[in-house]
């Protein structure tokens, strides 16, 4: 269909709409009568769309006689008199309508000259700009995204003043359409990953899109692998960051949460308050989410390692010491490790979903469980609350939410390797581990570069933070030697 | 997808052939195992029996989940287990403990002098034999009966095991008493080499009491306590004779250890008190036409810190103390020599420096130690003096 194609109005347009979304009790069709001209239909969701400000629009329309005078003629040229920074539409007129109407417009029609007015009248009933919870710092700005996308992009906009950013725009969803704008700096992000980013949203054929996951699911490189190949964050100054770095970003309505890729394995230990301190905080700070992470990882399995095939590994004094805290314990260690790891697991799942006022009391029974009433019964060891509490505590460490669940998942497996194979069997796992994590890619990009493949210029940001005038001007990092088919 | 398979695939047959693994039936908690912190050995050549003790770890003397312990828990257990070899006794322990026996963190091997006397050669080869057999344990040979010394608590330390660990730490740090290469692997290495070697011997003082309360409710630590007083000397696996505790000084002096050492000595007509410390030690051998010349340069450093008897004063009153403390030393060392020689034990390692400078061959290397001139050469530097300049008289 071409561009100047005009379609005629249907001449029952208000019972076709009417139809269409089925009959529903907040549509409201007000009929509008100017002087002696014909009516005009006004139609909209009272629940989507600000009632007060389609009244002032229309006082605005009758005071200034805006609608008598005629559109200007590029609108008059398609049929429409255009109020909103929407693209022209050259399809069915019900549809059209029904979609406006759904996102929250107004439409008033002029079935006789065949013209359509959208104004934007959608309920302000998004939430205010607040912290993300999960992404919380001390230093830096405290923005989060909200629901709202055009909200986020004014964020993102407003941090990154340059002509060269991109946004393009797709509805994703079947039932949903939801709407997924995929961002990018033109003049950084490799041509090919944008193409690859674009490829693999358009290849996305999925009825419903309510969150971010949704979509990363269908655009991850590997599905099973318990290592996301791509991050998550509701931060506009971390995405803005990212875009600096060439990387590319996927906005969705409806959810806080923007994707990210390409990502390595290292950046999951990196927090935006990294480079808002100094750098040898920063470089301090890393080495204590590293150490956390094979912390929260091996630890448990270590432990039962050590203490049910080692022995001889453990120093004389703890050994006694281990020893006698295992006296009267029904269970054997693997048991009490994946016991306690269980509950803790529960507690915690059991805290985010509980109301806060009940929260409290929450803590409480999880303390005395999983401490002293424990031990007391002679259920389990002291020795092992204080594993599972390093485990826990250390499993928060890491600044990317998400990359906690792939620990606990490791660490399980861990537990189980070492608890039926001993060290063997956490060598083993970890060798599988590595092997694992050398084969995956995100977006094109190898993992764990810059370390394996090694790009010497990328360490400068990875286990150490130079201070920022050493960094890679450019900022491109390891994207500038990545190829792109 | 074909990919995907042959991965599972290799992953299920590495699951599989995991079950084969020996670590897999391994498992051992550790409320099933016996830590034992002492052995003690005992060979009675007469009836060829063999005596070995376990000292055996009381777990529940320690912070329990079923709470603190009493004053009168036993810390530790000692098991007796008899046979006609060493692999017959400690299978036969089982017959009295019930729990695996974990050698792995034992802190010493105390062998009776009897033993000792009677060769150590099959004990060697039983730990070595051992897949997880462990030699870096210190050697002792006990001068009283080994029954009194296992079967007895310390004062101070709960296992007597930590009393005798810590008390040779103390001893190679601040004495001469003791040196480093008291380890079960040294004896071998040194037995294996056709080297001489000495361990210290340890001896019991007062009554024996197998009762913590008796050790724990005495003032007198005299009553039941253990110390080292000599030294075994021991020559292809047999102990064959001892050294008195000043003799282990000049021994563990000439063996070149760097440890400290506290005597009185006579200097200037009267008895002074010196600290003196091993710096450097080297051996040097001369050809002359007649015999071998074994020059030892011994470099000390003086400190008169304990010096409560005399203070030197002047640059030429130190040099003097120096000059002194050399003479005594070096006359010291010579009538340890003379002493060893007389005994036929090439403690200070002659024979060995001299075929190393083809001075001698395998065959006449006992003969060629023996005839060798050894000459002592002492230099010792006042390093450091006390906190007075001169004695309250």
């Amino acid at each position: 269909m071409s561009r100047n194609d005009r379609h005629h109005v249907p001449p029952d347009l208000i019972q076709l709409v009417q139809r269409q979304l089925g009959f529903p009790p907040d549509l409201v069709i007000r009929t509008l009568q100017f002087w002696e001209g014909p009516p005009l239909q006004c139609m909209y969701l009272d629940t989507m769309a600000d009632e007060n400000a389609v009244d002032h629009y229309i006082q605005n329309m009758l005071s200034e006689g805006k609608l008598m005078e005629g559109a200007p003629a590029e609108a008059e040229e398609h049929g429409y008199i255009r109020e909103l920074p929407f693209s022209s539409f050259h399809g069915d007129w019900v549809r059209h309508l029904v979609d406006a109407m759904l996102e929250g417009q107004c439409v008033i029609v002029d079935t006789n000259n065949e013209r359509v007015c959208f104004l934007n009248a959608v309920s302000p009933i998004d939430r205010q700009t607040e912290e993300p919870k999960s992404e919380t710092i001390v230093r830096g700005p405290h923005e989060g995204f909200t629901e709202n996308i055009q909200a986020n992009i004014s964020l993102v906009r407003k941090r990154l003043k340059n002509p060269c950013l991109r946004f393009e725009k797709m509805q994703i969803g079947k039932q949903t359409r939801t709407t997924v704008m995929l961002a990018y700096l033109e003049n950084l992000a490799p041509d090919g990953l944008v193409q690859e980013a674009r490829r693999r949203l358009k290849a996305i054929r999925t009825e419903s899109v309510l969150e971010s996951a949704y979509i990363e699911e269908y655009v991850q490189d590997r599905t099973w692998s318990p290592f996301s190949t791509l991050t998550n964050t509701e931060r506009p100054d971390v995405l803005a960051a990212q875009l600096l770095e060439g990387k590319i970003a996927i906005l969705i309505d409806g959810s806080p949460g923007a994707l990210l890729a390409p990502v390595t394995f290292w950046e999951f230990f990196n927090s935006p308050e990294d480079y808002y301190q100094r750098a040898d905080i920063a470089t301090f700070i890393r080495w204590i989410r590293l150490i956390s992470f094979f912390t929260a990882v091996f630890v448990p399995s270590l432990y039962v390692a050590a203490t049910t095939f080692h022995q001889e590994l453990i120093p004389p004094r703890l050994l006694i010491s281990l020893s006698a805290q295992r006296e009267g314990v029904p269970f054997p260690a693997l048991f009490e490790v994946l016991l306690m790891e269980v509950v803790f697991e529960i507690i915690r799942e059991a805290g985010l979903r509980m109301p806060r006022a009940i929260g409290q009391a929450l803590s409480i029974v999880g303390a005395i469980v999983l401490g002293q009433a424990a031990v007391e019964a002679g259920l389990i060891s002291a020795a092992i609350v204080i594993v599972v509490s390093i485990t826990g505590i250390t499993n928060f460490v890491v600044p990317v939410y998400s990359f906690g669940t792939t620990q606990r998942l490791l660490r399980f497996s861990f537990i189980l390797l070492a608890g039926f194979m001993g060290l063997f069997g956490v060598l083993c796992g970890t060798l599988f581990l590595a092997a694992h994590l050398v084969t995956l890619k995100s977006f094109g990009v190898p993992y764990l570069t810059p370390i394996s493949p090694t790009r010497k210029h990328g360490w400068k940001d990875v286990l150490v933070r130079l201070p920022r005038p050493h960094l890679d001007q450019t900022g491109l990092g390891y994207l500038r030697k990545t190829k792109y088919k | 997808m074909a990919r995907h398979r042959k991965t599972w695939s290799l992953v299920a047959v590495t699951v599989c052939l995991s079950i084969v693994l020996t670590s897999c039936w391994d498992k051992l908690e550790m409320d099933e195992l016996a830590l034992v912190s002492l052995i003690g050995i005992d060979i009675d050549p007469e009836r060829e029996i063999t005596t070995v003790y376990y000292q055996v770890i009381n777990p529940l003397s320690s912070a329990t989940t079923q709470g603190t312990p009493g004053p009168d828990e036993a810390p530790v257990f000692t098991y007796q287990a008899i046979g006609k070899s060493f692999g017959e006794a400690r299978m036969n322990i089982y017959k009295s403990l019930s729990r695996q026996l974990f050698v792995a963190h034992h802190q010493a091997i105390i062998v009776s002098k009897r033993a000792a006397k009677a060769g150590l050669r099959d004990l060697v080869n039983f730990v070595e034999m051992l897949p997880n057999s462990r030699t870096s344990t210190p050697l002792l040979v006990a001068d009283a009966p080994l029954v009194q010394v296992m079967y007895s608590f310390t004062p101070l330390e709960r296992l007597p095991s930590d009393a005798v660990d810590a008390r040779l730490d103390l001893l190679r740090k601040n004495t001469l008493f003791v040196g480093k290469q008291i380890e079960l692997k040294h004896f071998i290495e040194r037995m294996e080499r056709k080297t001489m070697t000495v361990h210290p011997m340890i001896s019991q003082t007062g009554t024996a009491s197998g009762n913590i309360s008796d050790t724990s409710s005495n003032i007198d630590a005299r009553q039941t306590n253990i110390f080292f007083n000599q030294g075994a000397v021991f020559r292809d696996y047999r102990m064959v004779g001892s050294l008195t505790a000043q003799q282990m000084v000049w021994y563990y002096l000439l063996e070149g250890e760097k440890g400290r050492h506290t005597f009185r000595m006579p200097i200037g007509g009267k008895p002074v008190t010196i600290l003196f410390k091993s710096v450097r030690i080297k051996k040097k051998v001369e050809r002359s036409p007649e015999k071998p010349v074994v020059k030892i340069f011994l470099d000390l450093e003086l400190n008169s810190v304990f010096s409560e008897e005399h203070v030197p004063q002047t640059l030429v009153q130190a040099r003097r103390f120096e000059d002194a403390v050399d003479r005594g030393i070096r006359k010291e060392l010579h009538s340890f020599y003379e002493m060893t020689k007389k005994r036929n034990w090439d403690l200070l390692r002659i024979g060995d420096l001299l075929l190393k400078h083809g001075l001698a061959t395998p065959e006449n290397i006992d003969t060629a130690a023996k005839e060798a001139k050894v000459e002592f050469y002492v230099h010792a530097k006042l390093g450091q003096t006390g906190g007075m300049k001169q004695i309250y008289q």
